[in-house]
């Protein structure tokens, strides 16, 4: 895959938050379960765990509660607490690809006001174009992801450009 | 379909600009009708569009076709990242006063 292509902007997006940059960092990494959006799993039983091994070449994954793990991707710099990069490898058809790789940036940078500028980068989207077939048979397909699809047909309708 | 380097390639150079076939086939180490096989999966999933110009068919991405997954995407995170700063706010007094007994 080719690294120059700029076609498909990354999602940008931010937010400030009133804890210290260290606590931030932890918040984020060690206690994702806490506050990741509990029905975005690709597993087939409930959240339970959300591990992201800190350091380069860990797994970032989830523990399901009917003890199945998923995978969502890798870790590739790990730089606590200023931020770090892990790659997503999910698939919009929500499962993991081990040839989909995009990768996620999040830093965090401490404000003269005693917060913490929380910034995340979803980056080189460009790989889910070369993936598109594959998720165009999942979406078709006998086992496809029903609330994903429809999701994803919402968003779709709705979007202009 | 990744796993099709010239499909990789063909995208990555539509991705810079459109092109007609034969612009496409003389820049990769293929033949034009393997190209244009190509193109028509590529037409098919929905990732590129076509339109003639003259005598020659010209191919450009389709910017619906990942529009929406990105859509998508950036709704998810900014979701999750409210949810993020939610959670941490609320919950800073108790950790930080643990954090501190650990320490």
């Amino acid at each position: 895959m080719t690294q120059q292509q700029q076609a498909i902007n990354p999602v940008r997006v931010s937010v400030s938050v009133g804890l210290d940059q260290q606590r931030c960092f932890e918040v984020f990494t060690d206690e994702m379960i806490s506050w990741w959006p509990a029905g975005h799993h690709i597993g087939e039983t409930p959240l339970k765990e959300i591990i992201i091994e800190p350091f380069v070449g860990g797994r970032w994954y989830a523990r399901h509660e009917g003890g199945d793990e998923t995978d969502t991707g890798v870790v590739t710099a790990w730089d606590a607490p200023r931020g770090f990069t892990v790659t997503w490898q999910v698939g919009a058809d929500w499962a993991y690809h081990a040839d989909l790789v995009t990768h996620l940036d999040v830093s965090f940078t401490p404000t003269e006001d005693g917060r913490t500028l929380v910034e995340l980068v979803h980056r080189d989207l460009e790989a889910y174009g070369a993936d598109a077939a594959q998720m165009q048979r999942t979406f078709e397909g006998p086992d496809a992801w029903g609330g994903m699809l429809r999701i994803y047909k919402d968003v779709a309708e709705r979007a202009h450009f | 379909m990744l796993g099709d380097p010239t499909r990789q390639a063909i995208l990555d150079l539509l991705l810079e600009g459109p092109q007609p076939v034969g612009q496409l086939a003389a820049l990769l180490p293929v033949s034009r009708p393997a190209v244009s096989q190509h193109l028509k999966v590529l037409k098919e999933v929905g990732l590129v569009v076509d339109h003639q110009e003259g005598t020659r068919r010209v191919y450009q991405v389709d910017p619906a076709g990942l529009a929406p997954l990105r859509a998508y995407l950036e709704r998810f995170w900014q979701k999750a990242m409210v949810a993020f700063a939610q959670h941490a706010e609320n919950h800073h007094a108790d950790n930080q006063k643990d954090k501190e007994q650990d320490r």
